[in-house]
């Protein structure tokens, strides 16, 4: 790189910075017109960026900087007044210097596009707002001379595109009582003359914070890159140095309360234990001081990690500055009146992760000024203020950074999306009445719900929040929504701090350890036979009663194909750590827990991340690596069913004499509970619609090489009392489908239930009196009556073919 | 040989230089592998370690033996007994880790031992006789008859694609 050239680049990225400082204090400049400090700052910015560009030759940018900062000396000495028109004008200055710049940094030259008539607007801006403070008291004339003059015209940022270098169209005729502003949004925005525009404050709460960021440097990233990788490295030597001198020495170097104490002159020294100890190292008597050096490289070490790791971390201003200029320029094309709060712009996560959150944020932002917020006739006739409130708060809660986007606007018509949930097949009619409003506004991050434009149209939101969700997702982070009608809506983002370092608990199964982030976990629960902790299979499909809940539990060594430790472990023995994963929870059974602590995280080869089970890998203080286990992947792969964190917890948890029959508790499509015999029940399995197949009028699946039939227990037990046969399932557009698969002897058939609620074991008697058609009877559940279903009378055949009849039988 | 074979296990741990090959002929690393000789381009290996603590990684490729810590770099190492389509090796074998790059990712090719890095005329190589029963024969991608015997030239990206492969069938439960 030439001297220049680094000069040019030097002066590409200060530049950058003061844009959008320039942005803000423009901003807030609309607010306090007269404030002196503010002006002179954006004077100064502008001033700076022409001087420099007159250096290297940059002709437009010396042009139009040139004009800007005429107009600023006016704002400056007071000649002008602020308006609308002026800061709009200055504004798509800072978007023309904003395009021109990153020309240079493309191609090293200006670039071809015309900034003339935005010059030419700077002066006309200019010259009409003194004309408008001399003849403030005969605005008539006024009136007159403004028809003549032409709008601020938006500047493209994509400065190539012709469009750029049209002319002007003629002097649109524009009343003096219109403060009109064109926003630099997109070169195609027509004007709309016909909208009053009334002023748009911004408000930030961020007091007028210092311009300068005195004493910090700049640093290239790659740079900071390498200085955590090798802090890495140098934790990783400590440990092995520690290790190595605590294995000669376990009793005393394990113990840092006594390395505290100096050891080696201490009392302890005494007790034979020690000296027997310190006879084997000798070396060690000689060298009091080697002990002293590894603690003092401990302590430094750990200083210097957590200092760089710091380097790493950036406060979320980065992404949340930008927003008032975002917010000005929405409001005004909308014609909307809002007032922007931020809050905890000084939170601090990891540089990598405001990168990731930038775009959904923004997302976020638009939505709740587009779509959230009303106009002010509106609101008014609502009994709102007219200005809406967007408040932006960003702050760390539990490890974590939560960033709330919160508006008072119109809140997200349930009803709407809820019609257009069952319009697009996504869920049934029936099915969509007994859905929460809470779990209805989930079906806008559906992908393709947002993009139909009559949703758009009425329900406002949804315009790519499957992305927002799925780039959120994508960092381990989640998103919330809420919404009420009327009072505005709620999304809370939370992220993790850092990709980089994590928390995380080390699990260890067949002699092998993995590390699960602690993210995930919820509870440890140690499994001993005698236990009152019982798992119950549900043949291959084992479950757990966690207070009350069934939780269905995934044996680790069996996930992973690890052969048991010969010396015979029980299967009932081992630790079961509860992971949740977004809404539902399920048991990993391990032998046990090593230890927890932070790790760092490093990439592995995409060839094992594909595996699905593996999230990634650490390397622990003894050098080895250890892989990081995705809950997430696992449960993917083991069609872990979701289930809603609002379930109620059953009540029955006396401990029953084994004689009692046990059933396994269901809740049917159409909302009903029913029980069945657990006797009757082979398995429960996840299909997703795509497995179905049509045949016959029924609706079938493979599973492992046979054909199993699906049906809905609903429509089973109305086919029965109508003597009809039962029919094809309607899967509409369910994203998955739980089955309960019957025992072989009743053939190959598996009933369609809305979930699994769990398996009981009835203490009432069966009560004989109420049966029906398909009904053995009643028993009384958690005091709710629940019908037994009699599954034999369901399957036609069954009672007089023992063997399991073949499909063709069933549906002839 | 021998000799840099001896050279190399006592300092454990050696740096196989790449400088700038002459046109004529090009570098390659050699190693054994079950009694055959093969190579892999010099320019793509980046060192060459002896026995690494592996960790093995349940469900994945059979040759896919582990990962071992380079420096607190995470590498996969690769069994080239398994890859290349033999017997695995007894237990208490030793063995040699060839760091390589693919797509800017390391991997270590695991080889019974190291040979040599030799200068091959390129004139001299040759296609691979299209020897359907030979499983190795997906990643050879020439040979050369040196004077001792053949030597199989190996195309490392294919060593990795053979094994990132869908193929594999996931044992699932």
């Amino acid at each position: 790189m030439s001297e220049n050239e680094e000069f040019v680049r030097e002066f590409l990225v200060e530049s950058a910075e003061n844009l959008d400082q320039l942005d803000q204090d423009l901003v807030a400049l609309e607010e306090n017109p007269r404030d002196p400090k503010r002006l002179a700052s954006i004077f100064r910015t502008v001033h700076t960026i022409k001087g420099t560009s007159g250096f290297f030759g940059f002709a437009k940018l010396g042009a139009i900087t040139h004009s800007g900062e005429h107009l600023l000396g006016q704002l400056r000495d007071g000649t002008i007044e602020l308006s609308d028109r002026v800061t709009g004008a200055l504004l798509t200055l800072v978007d023309a210097v904003r395009s021109i710049l990153e020309e240079i940094e493309k191609t090293g030259c200006e670039g071809d596009s015309d900034f003339r008539e935005l010059s030419q607007t700077l002066a006309s801006v200019a010259e009409e707002a003194a004309a408008v403070q001399q003849a403030s008291n005969s605005s008539a004339i006024v009136v007159t001379r403004l028809n003549a003059l032409p709008v601020a015209q938006p500047t493209v940022p994509q400065a190539v595109q012709p469009q750029a270098t049209t002319p002007l169209p003629a002097a649109t005729a524009i009343p003096l009582t219109i403060a009109q502003s064109a926003p630099a949004e997109s070169p195609h925005v027509e004007p709309k003359p016909t909208q009053p525009v009334v002023a748009t404050p911004i408000a930030q709460r961020k007091a007028s914070a210092p311009v300068v960021g005195e004493a910090s440097i700049r640093v290239d990233v790659g740079l900071l890159g390498s200085l955590v990788d090798l802090v890495g490295e140098l934790v990783l030597a400590r440990n092995q140095l520690q290790s190595t001198v605590n294995a000669d020495r376990p009793d005393v170097l394990n113990r840092p309360d006594l390395l505290k104490s100096d050891l080696l002159k201490s009392d302890l020294l005494k007790s034979d234990l020690l000296k027997s100890d310190l006879l084997k190292r000798p070396d060690l008597l000689k060298r009091p001081d080697l002990l002293k050096v590894v603690q003092r490289i401990h302590a430094v070490t750990g200083g210097l990690q957590s200092a760089v790791m710091k380097t790493r971390m950036q406060p979320i201003d980065q992404v949340l500055s930008k927003f008032p200029r975002i917010v000005r320029d929405l409001a005004v094309t909308c014609g909307k009146e809002v007032l922007l709060f931020i809050d905890g712009a000084d939170t601090e996560l990891d540089r990598s992760l405001i990168e990731t959150i930038r775009d959904p944020l923004t997302h976020l932002v638009r939505n709740a000024v587009d779509h959230g917020i009303e106009p002010a006739a509106v609101r008014t006739s609502k009994g709102k203020p007219p200005a809406g409130r967007l408040s932006l708060r960003a702050f760390h809660e539990s490890g974590r950074v939560t960033i709330e986007i919160k508006d008072d606007g119109g809140g997200i018509p349930v009803e709407a999306v809820r019609a257009k949930a069952i319009a697009k097949g996504l869920i049934g009619a029936d099915e969509a009445g007994s859905l929460s409003d809470e779990q209805v506004l989930q079906f806008i991050f559906e992908p393709g719900f947002s993009t139909a434009a009559a949703v758009t149209d009425v329900s406002g939101r949804g315009v790519g929040m499957d992305v927002v969700k799925t780039n959120i997702e994508a960092i381990g982070g989640t998103v919330d929504i809420s919404s009420q009608r009327d009072a505005g809506t709620t999304v809370r983002v939370r992220v993790p701090l850092t990709l980089a370092i994590i928390p995380a608990l080390i699990v260890t199964c067949a002699g092998q350890r993995f590390a699960i982030p602690q993210a995930y976990v919820r509870e440890l629960i140690a499994l001993r036979a005698g236990l009152s902790v019982a798992v119950e299979g549900l043949a291959g499909a084992p479950v757990m009663r966690v207070r009350g809940r069934l939780t269905p539990l995934v044996f680790l060594n069996a996930l992973l194909d690890l052969s048991v430790q010969p010396s015979g472990q029980s299967p009932l023995s081992g630790t079961v750590v509860i992971v949740r994963v977004d809404d539902y929870e399920f048991g990993l059974v391990v032998e046990g827990i090593a230890s927890s602590g932070d790790i760092v995280v490093k990439p592995i080869a995409g060839l094992i991340v594909s595996l699905g089970f593996y999230a990634g890998a650490t390397v622990m203080g003894d050098g080895a690596v250890v892989l990081i286990l995705d809950p997430r992947g696992i449960a993917q792969m083991e069609m872990i069913p979701t289930r809603p964190d609002h379930e109620h917890a059953s009540d029955a948890s006396t401990p029953t004499p084994d004689q009692q029959p046990r059933y396994l508790l269901c809740e049917t499509v159409l909302g009903r509970q029913i029980a069945l015999p657990l006797e009757d029940v082979s398995r429960l399995e996840i299909f997703s619609p795509a497995q179905c197949e049509q045949a016959v009028g029924r609706t079938v699946v493979h599973r492992s090489g046979r054909l199993t039939a699906l049906a809905d227990i609903d429509d089973m037990l109305e086919g029965v009392s109508n003597k009809r046969s039962w029919q094809g399932l309607q899967v509409g557009a369910a994203s998955s489908l739980t089955a309960v698969i019957l025992a072989e002897s009743l053939g190959d058939v598996g009933l369609r239930v809305k979930r699994i609620v769990e398996v009981v074991q009835s203490q009432s008697p069966l009560n004989c009196a109420f049966c029906a058609a398909g009904v053995l009877g009643t028993i009384a559940i958690g005091g709710r009556a629940t019908e037994v279903i009699d599954v034999r009378s369901l399957i036609p055949g069954s009672p007089t073919v023992p063997n399991a009849p073949s499909l063709s039988e069933v549906s002839a | 040989m021998s000799a840099v074979v001896s050279m190399m296990s006592q300092s454990g741990l050696t740096r196989v230089e790449s400088d700038c090959p002459a046109p004529a002929t090009q570098r390659f690393c050699a190693f054994l592998v079950a009694g055959r000789v093969f190579a892999v381009d010099a320019a793509r290996v980046t060192e060459v370690l002896r026995g690494q603590l592996l960790t093995p990684v349940p469900q994945a490729h059979p040759a896919l033996r582990g990962l071992l810590n380079l420096r607190g770099r995470i590498v996969p190492a690769i069994d080239m007994r398994l890859r290349l389509g033999f017997d695995a090796a007894p237990v208490d074998a030793s063995h040699t880790n060839i760091i390589a790059t693919v797509a800017g990712e390391y991997f270590s090719l695991m080889v019974d031992t190291i040979v040599d890095v030799i200068e091959i005329p390129v004139a001299a190589i040759e296609q691979p006789t299209a020897d359907s029963e030979d499983p190795s024969r997906d990643s050879v991608a020439a040979v050369y008859a040196a004077p001792g015997g053949l030597i199989y030239l190996l195309d490392v990206d294919q060593l990795l694609a053979g094994i990132s492969d869908t193929g594999f069938e996931r044992n699932m439960r």
